[in-house]
């Protein structure tokens, strides 16, 4: 198997679709780790996965190789993201709130919660949380506060410009901290 | 709600670990492509082609019309039959004929 993103590229420009199946097979766990930020269900990830992967061939002839291949299929599963969280905001809207688990409810009711919060408890209740938030706000968030990217790849990613980065992204927390007070008020009640 | 707060939520989500990739997920995208495209890859239409190189047609039909422009300048500043004039004793002779 060849390792060689850009070879890979190469090989499937030149006609041997083969090359391709290699090329997912070495950014896949990239891709699902990008797209697990924004769905829970696995099976789901596994769907928009495959998306990102049929738009990156539908589009491989526009990859002009100045940026790695890498990127530029972070870009499209950035986008992906994004139309899967535009879609699930338009039909969920008056769905009703999930509850949370016990243990998130005792970490919210804590005015100064003493241990750390699992995983799976934290992105259940920012996954709550962040219903009240756009699409673009929900990904910037994502983008910068629980993946660690700079507003510069943030940028790159999405296409945004640094001050909507910027501004999406002071928006994105005052409205998460608004959305978690009121969780906690609805839990003590 | 302070920021420690949400900051420790944040902390939290980031240590979650990815889902695994299913061992197949390669051979279904290959699967799945075979079947939308019937294995023709980066087949690009005409459409595509044009808007593609779309910039270069509308420079190269300009730089054509330029050079056409010179010319025709040219040859009526030295006094010498245009292209016009050319296309119509043309015309006038295949009429006479």
């Amino acid at each position: 198997m060849v390792n060689d993103d850009a070879e890979l590229v190469a090989r499937v420009r030149a006609g041997s679709p083969d090359a391709y199946t290699d090329l997912v097979r070495h950014n896949q766990q990239q891709v699902f780790s990008i797209l697990h930020r924004y769905e829970r269900d696995i099976h789901l990830v596994e769907d928009l996965a495959q998306e990102t992967f049929t738009k990156a061939w539908r589009a491989l002839d526009r990859f002009d190789g100045r940026a790695p291949f890498q990127h530029w299929l972070s870009r499209i599963a950035v986008h992906v993201a994004l139309d899967h969280v535009r879609r699930r905001k338009r039909l969920s809207g008056t769905i009703a709130l999930p509850d949370l688990g016990e243990d998130s409810v005792a970490w919210l009711r804590d005015e100064l919660p003493p241990r750390e919060l699992e995983a799976r408890q934290a992105r259940e209740i920012l996954a709550l949380a962040m219903q009240s938030l756009s699409p673009a706000e929900q990904v910037v968030i994502t983008l910068m506060e629980i993946e660690g990217r700079s507003v510069k790849e943030i940028c790159s990613l999405t296409g945004d410009s640094s001050v909507a980065v910027r501004v999406r992204a002071l928006r994105a927390r005052s409205k998460l901290r608004k959305a978690i007070e009121k969780l906690e008020a609805t839990e003590h009640e | 709600m302070n920021d420690k707060k949400l900051n420790q939520l944040f902390a939290a989500a980031r240590r979650e670990n990815p889902p695994a990739v299913p061992s197949d997920f390669a051979e279904r995208v290959q699967r799945e492509l075979g079947q939308a495209t019937d294995n023709a890859p980066l087949s690009v239409s005409f459409v595509d082609q044009l808007n593609r190189n779309f910039a270069r047609y509308a420079v190269a039909a300009a730089a054509m019309i330029m050079l056409c422009a010179a010319v025709e300048i040219g040859q009526s500043l030295s006094q010498e039959p245009s292209i016009d004039d050319d296309v119509s004793q043309i015309c006038s002779d295949w009429m006479l004929h």
